[in-house]
């Protein structure tokens, strides 16, 4: 019953965030790209639950995100189960602070996530053109994801706690 | 033992390795055979892809609100009615340039032309841009092939190029546009047929350019600049405009020139696209033969298309919404179960040159029409269909 609750609700959250990261443009037509919100629910949900059910949400949101890119399945799985995983990790060491946290968080996971991305081209001339994504992908991409990271990230915790709160409530019961 | 073993699974640890292993298995084999991210596709296709368009539509009442609110309605009626006229003239002029060029052509050239001036399409929405990301340039559209699409069929829109279908599903394809990074379009001057590559690049195009390489020494601005999707190309069939060529500058090499091109279509604003459901793969074997005919013996071909023509002007005249699917459901079948024998070409020739001849007697316009301006008359016929 947990289980399933726990599923259900994190997979309201992810097609929320999938269909706002994919209409973003339409809803507000002067912005010049998008954040990347799928992303922060990974990073935001592994912190919050331990690596196994950031795992979990690492390989549903990749899975959404290659459906859309078209071609390879298990492109986005890979990247973003091992973030998934690496911000489990950091559960241990870190208590959540709700300003900071999630610009720190954001930043080391947009690193991880961009130098996947860029590894990924295999192009021959990609050395050239790494600063050319570097201005015109990376940082527009950056800091448009800080400021959408403090809103998701307060989202995902509210839910989170109150995720917490009912299972404590069901586990004092059976006491 | 046994319990041992099985929580050693479920360490996260041990599940990251598996999950790797999996998933490197999963990229290798999807990207050797589409046919495996099959289960993927129709579950998408199931749950996201309806939503997606409920989204989409959401989205465009959105815009369309912030438009009114921008300017006022009586300056949107007009940019609307202006734009209409702007298509209008683009095909006409592109026409009158055509009919220039074969003027001055040899006759095989204007028998050249017979065969690629009317290309069957479907019509299609645009329900979801930029694919999510900003790392490629893809979007989606809501046909899929269920419809008769395929990947790597051309996409079209009024003006010219704008993609190719590079993945699919069925109820939605994928179409990575000309301005992403990783494509290349083989494309030709359409005054000189000199050939160059059109690519995408991040940073031109934020002043909406695309990078031209490999032009030719002799090209002269001064000419019509126009560029084309050139014969020798390998997935894109000839004769779609590009854009126009600008600041061309000789190279260190010396040899060749390189530049910049300024599309042809408005990728900002894409809203409805022609798929054409011939593939140049598949129309290359038919091609060529005719090409060859036509360079060795030119009267004999001519007898050929004269004879068709007859026949195919006693057809009734179908409308052109039926012509495409019927098209498209013989051209690939043929095309794949006869490959190389010869009455079977003989055969796809003749539909061509039938395909061909029966749209220019349905379109009803001068009898070498352009792809500009068949195009125009299939993107007014699409409103119809829906």
């Amino acid at each position: 019953m947990k289980r399933l609750r726990q599923v259900i609700v994190i997979m309201i959250v992810l097609l929320l965030g999938f269909f706002i990261q994919i209409n973003f443009a339409q809803f507000i037509p002067s912005l010049s790209c998008v954040p990347n919100i799928m992303l922060i629910i990974v990073f935001s949900l592994g912190f919050l639950r331990g690596p196994k059910v950031g795992m979990a949400v690492g390989v549903a949101a990749g899975l959404f995100m290659d459906f859309v890119q078209g071609n390879i399945v298990g492109f986005y799985v890979l990247i973003f189960v091992y973030i998934g995983f690496i911000n489990g990790v950091l559960k241990r060491y870190f208590i959540s602070n709700v300003i900071l946290l999630p610009l720190i968080l954001c930043t080391i996971n947009e690193i991880l996530y961009h130098g996947a991305m860029y590894l990924f081209q295999f192009r021959k001339q990609a050395v050239h053109t790494a600063t050319g994504y570097l201005r015109h992908v990376v940082i527009p991409e950056y800091l448009v994801t800080l400021i959408a990271a403090v809103v998701v990230y307060g989202m995902v915790l509210l839910i989170h706690r109150k995720l917490e709160k009912i299972e404590k409530k069901g586990e004092t019961r059976f006491v | 033992m046994k319990k041992f073993k099985f929580n050693f699974f479920k360490k996260p640890q041990v599940i990251l390795v598996l999950l790797t292993l999996i998933c490197a298995g999963t990229i290798w084999l999807s990207s050797m055979n589409q046919s495996v991210s099959a289960p993927l596709r129709t579950v998408a296709g199931i749950f996201v892809v309806p939503l997606q368009r409920g989204m989409n539509q959401i989205g465009t009442w959105f815009s369309e609100k912030n438009q009114e609110r921008i300017s006022l309605k009586d300056a949107l009626s007009q940019n609307e009615q202006l734009q209409k006229q702007v298509a209008e003239l683009q095909a006409e002029q592109a026409q009158h340039a055509n009919d220039d060029d074969e003027i001055s052509r040899l006759r095989q050239l204007l028998n050249l032309k017979e065969t690629y001036n009317a290309y069957p399409t479907v019509g299609a929405t645009v329900i979801m841009k930029n694919s999510g990301n900003n790392w490629y340039r893809k979007f989606m559209i809501d046909k899929g092939t269920n419809d008769g699409l395929d990947v790597d069929m051309n996409v079209i829109a009024t003006a010219g190029l704008v993609g190719i279908i590079t993945d699919i599903g069925p109820n939605y394809a994928i179409v990575t546009s000309i301005i992403d990074e990783e494509s290349k379009v083989s494309g030709m001057l359409r005054k000189t047929l000199d050939t160059c590559i059109v690519a995408g690049d991040m940073s031109a195009i934020q002043d909406g350019k695309l990078r031209l390489e490999y032009m030719s020494n002799n090209f002269n601005s001064d000419v019509d600049n126009t560029v084309v999707t050139s014969n020798v190309s390998e997935k894109f069939l000839p004769g779609i405009v590009i854009g126009k060529a600008v600041d061309v500058m000789l190279e260190d090499n010396k040899v060749t020139k390189t530049g910049y091109l300024i599309p042809a279509v408005d990728f900002e604003h894409l809203k409805d696209v022609l798929v054409i459901t011939t593939k140049k793969q598949t129309l290359s074997d038919e091609e060529l033969e005719k090409i060859q005919e036509q360079l060795i013996e030119p009267s004999t071909s001519e007898d050929e298309v004269k004879e068709t023509k007859p026949e195919t002007s006693t057809e009734p005249s179908s409308e052109e919404t039926t012509k495409p699917t019927e098209e498209e459901s013989t051209q690939p079948q043929t095309s794949a179960s006869e490959s190389s024998s010869e009455a079977s070409s003989e055969q796809q020739k003749e539909e061509q040159s039938s395909q061909a001849s029966s749209a220019q007697s349905n379109g009803d316009e001068s009898s070498e029409s352009p792809v500009a301006d068949s195009i125009q008359a299939d993107f007014q016929a699409v409103p119809d269909e829906e």
